[in-house]
């Protein structure tokens, strides 16, 4: 449905975005995220139209946004990250205008009956949208993007500004227009992220430097497998029984952190699952088991992870994967324990 | 267009931009109305050309929000994200805002049919005066729009449109001052006074028409870039 290569945008000499690349199928659901000023916003306004791209092509569909832009755009529903409202109209009078910018064929009536009913506006429909608030606001600049049924929905920070209950409704208002379109969100919200896009696309200092589902991601860079514990019992005991299962490495006591429990944290032998034997073993001994989580990163821990490392110069012109990452990390450790040393 | 036409002409309906520059331009033609009809003098075309330096202020309140509006409340994403040609946008805007200076300078029509009531009136010297009046109009508002399309703000728009409407319609008669012969020859030919009351005598002159035409051609075009301008910053 979208393809982009090779995409470039240069501010004199800021490079605001950096040979990205990424391709999207019909249907899903793809989360940009990024710090602020990462370069999320200036893809989505290439993607739109909106900014021409210095380098690189970005297609809609098959369509060329700079070589077919009304066809493209025919097939976008944009939110920038500020909602283009007129501030001056009621909703209704707003709606039936992009309608007509935007030449819908639709019939105009039930069309825009049936996005007031899906965005939950049909009770403010008549009220000048100055006298809105944030949150209705952001529904109405959802609204508009949805004005002649486009294919493809993209969203620019929707939720910024919102208070949680509002930010769930309108997570699960994205989560059921993402059924029937293609949708690309922005955020810097991971938890948003998490809750709703299918894929992950992380974006730092323009460069596109994750791009897998948000499952993929924390296995992919969580090494860790190790688990922590909480059990109640007398803490010396514990450890020694903790520590003549098989296939633990090591166990570490991390001390008291809820009254009469104290914290455990394991790591295993390679590929070993423990937790049944643990189980057993405590439970042998009538020692409960208060919790047993796995250490593994969560997607913000990751995000930080990513973001902190440093980018690669613009220059390699292969897309800059998670592999890479890896390495870089990996050597930016090594570099780490021979300064400690 | 038609959606940004309907749009702009609401816009000033809404606001009290439209009436204050009905009020403005009534005000004054209803003056001279006043006057020539006092002295007994059926001269609509006299009103017409006395009541087009007003326009200078005019036009300036009518174009002053007609695109900066737009960058500052960041509604240019949605236009310029829509399925539509620039050249739609520019267009829609400028004959809504053409289509406003009309409804101002309808009252000359009226004016005439008073006038005609009395005496038998020649109407296509008047239609005449009317015609040049609208392209005057048309290259005033065009000028201004492309101002408005620099700036995010109304009242900077607003400042540099009067300044610029001044110029062009007095630039003969400061440039004169200076003493200057070229200077003054140029001035002459940009001169949009001149050129306008030229054919409130009755005849049209096809090098004026071109000259209106062509200027507003160019500032329309000139609006259209600045607004396409943001792609390739």
């Amino acid at each position: 449905m979208i393809e982009v290569s090779g995409l470039y945008k240069r501010y004199g000499n800021h490079v605001a975005v950096k040979n990205a690349s990424f391709s999207i199928k019909k249907g899903e659901i793809i989360g940009f995220l990024g710090p602020n000023g990462a370069g999320k916003s200036t893809i989505m306004n290439i993607l739109t139209g909106y900014l021409s791209a210095t380098q690189g092509t970005a297609t809609i569909d098959g369509f060329d946004i700079m070589d077919n832009p009304l066809e493209a755009k025919r097939r976008i529903g944009y939110l920038p990250e500020i909602p283009p409202l007129y501030t001056d109209m009621t909703v209704r009078e707003y709606l039936e205008f992009m309608y007509g910018l935007k030449k819908v064929k639709l019939p105009k009536k039930p069309h825009i009956d049936e996005i007031c009913k899906i965005v939950k506006i049909e009770d403010v429909q008549h009220r000048l949208i100055k006298n809105l608030s944030k949150g209705y606001r952001q529904r109405v600049g959802i609204a508009q993007a949805l004005v002649g049924n486009p294919d493809v929905l993209i969203l620019d920070e929707p939720t910024v500004g919102l208070d949680p209950k509002q930010i769930i409704e309108i997570r699960n208002l994205i989560a059921r227009l993402g059924k029937t379109h293609t949708v690309i969100l922005s955020s810097h919200i991971l938890s948003e992220i998490q809750a709703v896009c299918e894929r992950v696309i992380i974006i730092n200092r323009g460069v596109i430097i994750a791009d897998a589902t948000p499952e993929d991601l924390s296995a992919k860079l969580s090494e860790d497998k190790s688990l922590v514990l909480r059990v109640s019992g007398p803490e010396s005991e514990i450890l020694k029984t903790l520590q003549t299962i098989n296939g633990v490495a090591e166990v570490e006591s991390l001390g008291q952190r809820e009254s009469g429990t104290v914290d455990f944290h394991i790591t295993p032998k390679d590929t070993a699952d423990v937790r049944r034997e643990i189980f057993e073993r405590l439970s042998n001994r009538n020692w409960p088991i208060y919790m047993l989580t796995s250490n593994a990163l969560t997607l913000e821990q990751i995000f930080l992870r990513l973001t902190e490392m440093p980018v690669e110069e613009p220059e390699t012109d292969e897309l800059v994967g998670l592999d890479n990452q890896e390495d870089t990390e990996d050597s930016e450790k090594t570099d780490k324990k021979e300064s400690e040393e | 267009m038609s959606a940004i036409f309907k749009r702009e002409m609401r816009a000033y309906f809404t606001s009290p931009i439209g009436y204050i520059q009905m009020a403005i331009s009534f005000l004054f033609s209803g003056f001279y109305f006043y006057v020539y009809y006092g002295y007994g003098y059926p001269g609509s075309e006299y009103i017409t050309l006395n009541a087009a330096p007003i326009l200078m202020l005019i036009v300036p309140i009518n174009t002053m929000r007609l695109m900066s509006e737009d960058k500052r409340q960041k509604i240019d994403q949605a236009l310029l994200t829509a399925p539509v040609n620039i050249g739609e946008i520019i267009m829609g805007k400028f004959f809504a805002a053409l289509t406003m200076l009309f409804i101002c300078n309808s009252m000359l029509i009226v004016y005439h049919i008073i006038f005609s009531c009395y005496v038998t009136l020649n109407w296509l010297i008047f239609l005449n005066c009317f015609v040049s009046l609208m392209l005057l109009c048309a290259a005033l508002v065009a000028m201004g729009m492309f101002i408005s399309s620099l700036t995010e703000s109304t009242a900077i728009s607003f400042i540099l449109s009067l300044f610029a409407c001044l110029l062009v319609m007095f630039f003969s008669q400061l440039v004169g001052m200076i003493g200057v012969d070229w200077l003054t020859k140029t001035a002459e030919f940009f001169d949009f006074y001149e050129r306008f009351s030229a054919t409130a005598t009755g005849v049209l002159n096809l090098a004026d028409v071109v000259f209106f035409v062509s200027f507003t051609a160019i500032f329309l075009f000139l609006s259209m870039r600045s607004l396409e301008k943001k792609r390739w910053a």
